[in-house]
């Protein structure tokens, strides 16, 4: 049969479109070289209403040999995202992330940092040590803490005076607190709570969006916690300082029925009805951003910031977890990823970060921290102060949603006066244990199987 | 040669056609074997693993169904919630959808409007859904408990409460009985011919009479399929939860999807949330299975 020019004209159209296809799904899109520089790719997920983060921008600007594209990932299923390019071997170059690290370095979904640290002498002691700490596991560092959060007391000087407390003075101690908040509670005609001195009972639900740290994880702190052996193998939630706290809490809410107290909680949501942009309550913990926060949702809230409250007799503590650059396993070139985080961890480029943005996290390197133009704004040294003393909010690294989890039920079962505060806390621990026990079994099956660190 | 009487040969035109059958059909064929018979069957094998997705699998036998079934309180802990869910919601929502749909079934003026207007809670998503509810069954300034206010009642603690907070689910979920089971169910009632009533009529009975003995066994089929459906849609319930209560106060809305979202991707627990998945299967099918049995002695089928 003789083929038609119309069939012909079909198959070619047929082949063209093909081939169209097959280039655009499969043509390399980031290129490694651009105008003679080395490009390499960035993931991160921004809060900011820069698009491209200001390290990208300024670490383009700053050098002619290295060229970083900077991708936007979005929040949501952000980790499941980089995960699976890691998985299909196609990973950026470098990756921002503020979930704990040990999470993906244990699932060697990271390079060690250590030679590169080591060669270039980079200077660990600049960095905040609970921040630096966060960043190892198994002996080896996975990344480079670039941006965190400090929190420290505030509270709201109008409703201190109209409770007749003096505005310059808020609480020293937790048992000053309780005094407060005495002082502070209001009720509506029914008897309903409509205003709190001091929240201390973050539970799992969306009360806990409100951006404020565990108060008995705080105090247990400063009594000295540990929850977690030093082999990192024995949890130990149930210790005399968590006991101490968790009993605090109980003590402290005791006064208020749980359901006018979940009712009242009820009403916290996001925006300006967070707690205390809402004036609902008058005294909480809460990060460095946070007046950029009320700048934008309730402006007219007078308030102060101080340092957290102790128990007689100990240091302050604070709870931390960081932004961190990490280098992704199977990325193209680890050289200048590398060159790339150090600039971004530099006590200058962190300073200009700092007076750059709009709403500012907080610089994790302590010499960007003790400058004089970050120093300027009176605050600022309470967070030094409070970051100095912090601890990761990564507790049990191999198992922390688990021992968050468990963490805030426990809590829920002791303040509901379902459970004594030993048995619920047991409860927890066992279970974290269990969890982490199975991780710890995993991770040597998977070492025995797959050599990573002699890569 | 015999074989060839039997067995004509495929002409070339046949071939041809067979080919541009099988191309076509090919996107669906390859998605189907890529993305849904491949994961339904390494889902299985990865439920006999320890697995995180980024290392090697972990061959542990049935030790993920063991640890679940033996040792797992929350394993039980949501098949309770979810079952208890399940067998409040399912019938309220039959009923309340058969009921609107007999309502708007009348002749009256203006019905579709109604129709309409009933129909238009069910367009929402679950997660806006969430989001509006959480604010309606907010103790202190939700429409719920103002209005039970005005009748000097005091308002429970919807969501906050261990003891309301599966039941203020169910209750929102009784939001779409307008929805697209109640069209089904019209059209099923639209089905009934109009001289089974007129029976009813000489007969001398009234509309209960009608309801029982005429519309409820003509449309029972549908009844039945929906009933199916819904008890599957059940035990699958995870929006709400996730979006309003994060499975709290003290885990009483910890529903099994939930859960099993939390170990895959909170905890990274791959293998041990196929467990969970392949679990809820045989659930699942169980149920229907059950359902089934009885249906086949409840359930009148026009055709047959």
């Amino acid at each position: 049969m003789r083929a038609t020019t119309g069939n012909i004209m079909k198959i070619l159209f047929t082949a063209l479109l093909i081939v169209g296809i097959m280039v655009i799904l499969f043509y390399p899109h980031g290129r490694a070289h651009q105008n003679g520089r080395r490009t390499i790719s960035f993931w991160s997920c921004t809060g900011q209403k820069e698009e491209i983060p200001f390290i990208v921008t300024a670490f383009n600007a700053a050098q002619d040999s290295i060229r970083v594209l900077s991708n936007a990932i979005p929040w949501q299923e952000q980790e499941k995202k980089v995960l699976t390019a890691i998985l299909s071997d196609n990973p950026p170059d470098a990756v921002s992330q503020f979930i704990p690290i040990v999470k993906w370095a244990s699932r060697m979904a990271l390079m060690p940092l250590d030679k590169f640290i080591e060669r270039d002498r980079f200077d660990t002691t600049a960095i905040f040590p609970a921040l630096w700490e966060e960043m190892r596991w198994q002996g080896h560092i996975f990344g480079i803490p670039i941006s965190s959060a400090s929190y420290a007391f505030y509270y709201n000087k109008k409703l201190f005076r109209q409770a007749g407390l003096d505005p310059v003075c808020p609480p020293k101690t937790w048992a000053e607190v309780v005094e407060y908040n005495q002082k502070l509670m209001r009720y509506d005609k029914s008897g309903n709570i409509i205003q709190m001195g001091f929240f201390p009972f973050y539970r799992s639900s969306l009360v806990a969006s409100q951006n404020s740290p565990a108060t008995a994880t705080i105090i247990a702190w400063e009594l000295g916690a540990s929850f977690l052996s030093a082999d990192g193998k024995t949890v130990t939630l149930v210790n005399p300082a968590m006991l101490r706290a968790t009993q605090w809490i109980l003590d402290f809410l005791k006064p208020y029925p749980i359901g006018k107290i979940e009712a009242f909680a009820a009403g916290f949501g996001y925006g300006d009805q967070q707690a205390f942009a809402a004036e609902k309550v008058a005294m909480m913990i809460l990060p460095n951003i946070f007046p950029d926060y009320l700048r934008i949702h309730a402006p007219n809230v007078e308030y102060g910031v101080a340092l957290t409250p102790t128990m007689p007799g100990c240091p302050i503590a604070s709870s931390t977890g960081s932004w961190w650059i990490a280098i992704p396993r199977g990325s193209k070139d680890p050289e200048a990823a590398w060159e790339f985080i150090k600039f971004a961890a530099s006590k200058e480029t962190q300073l200009n970060a700092y007076t750059a943005m709009d709403q500012n996290l907080f610089p994790t390197n302590r010499l960007a921290t003790a400058d004089p133009v970050f120093l300027r704004d009176g605050k600022m040294q309470i967070f030094v102060t409070q970051l100095e003393h912090a601890h990761s909010s990564t507790i049990i690294p191999m198992a922390h949603d688990v021992f968050w989890r468990e963490f805030y039920t426990a809590q829920e079962q002791v303040v509901y006066g379902n459970q004594s505060i030993e048995k619920a806390l047991g409860t927890a621990q066992s279970i974290i244990q269990h969890e982490l026990n199975k991780a710890l079994t995993y991770d040597e099956y998977v070492r025995s199987k797959m050599n990573f660190f002699d890569e | 040669m015999n074989n060839q009487i039997t067995k004509p040969q495929k002409s070339p035109l046949k071939k041809k056609q067979a080919l541009l059958g099988y191309l076509f059909v090919a996107p669906w064929i390859i998605g189907f074997l890529v993305f849904g018979l491949y994961p339904i069957v390494m889902s299985f094998y990865y439920s006999l693993c320890q697995y995180d997705v980024l290392r090697v699998p972990q061959f542990i036998g049935l030790g993920n169904y063991k640890e679940l079934i033996g040792h797992d309180p929350y394993f039980w802990k949501s098949i309770w919630n979810t079952l208890l869910y399940t067998v409040v919601r399912v019938p309220l929502v039959i009923l309340g959808s058969l009921l609107l749909a007999v309502l708007v079934n009348n002749a009256v003026k203006g019905i579709r409007f109604f129709r309409t207007v009933f129909f238009i809670p069910s367009i929402i998503t679950g997660v806006v859904l969430s989001a509006l509810w959480l604010w309606l069954l907010n103790p202190q300034y939700g429409l719920f408990n103002s209005i039970l206010a005005v009748f000097g009642i005091p308002g429970p603690l919807w969501l906050q409460s261990p003891h309301w907070s599966k039941f203020s689910m169910v209750l929102m979920s009784l939001w779409s009985i307008g929805g697209g089971r109640m069209l089904v169910f019209l059209a099923a009632l639209q089905g009934i011919p109009t001289a089974l009533y007129e029976v009813v009529d000489i007969d001398g009975g009234g509309w209960w009479a009608k309801f029982r003995h005429i519309t409820v066994p003509m449309i029972s089929s549908v009844i039945f399929l929906w009933t199916v459906l819904e008890v599957i849609f059940s035990f699958q319930v995870f929006t709400e939860a996730y979006v309003m209560t994060k499975g709290g106060p003290l885990n009483s809305t910890l529903f099994y999807n939930l859960y099993l979202y939390y170990k895959a991707f909170d905890d990274f627990s791959m293998g041990y949330a196929s467990a969970l998945a392949w679990l809820l299967l045989l659930i699942i099918l169980v149920v229907t299975l059950m359902q089934f049995v009885v249906g086949k002695k409840v359930v009148y089928y026009e055709g047959k």
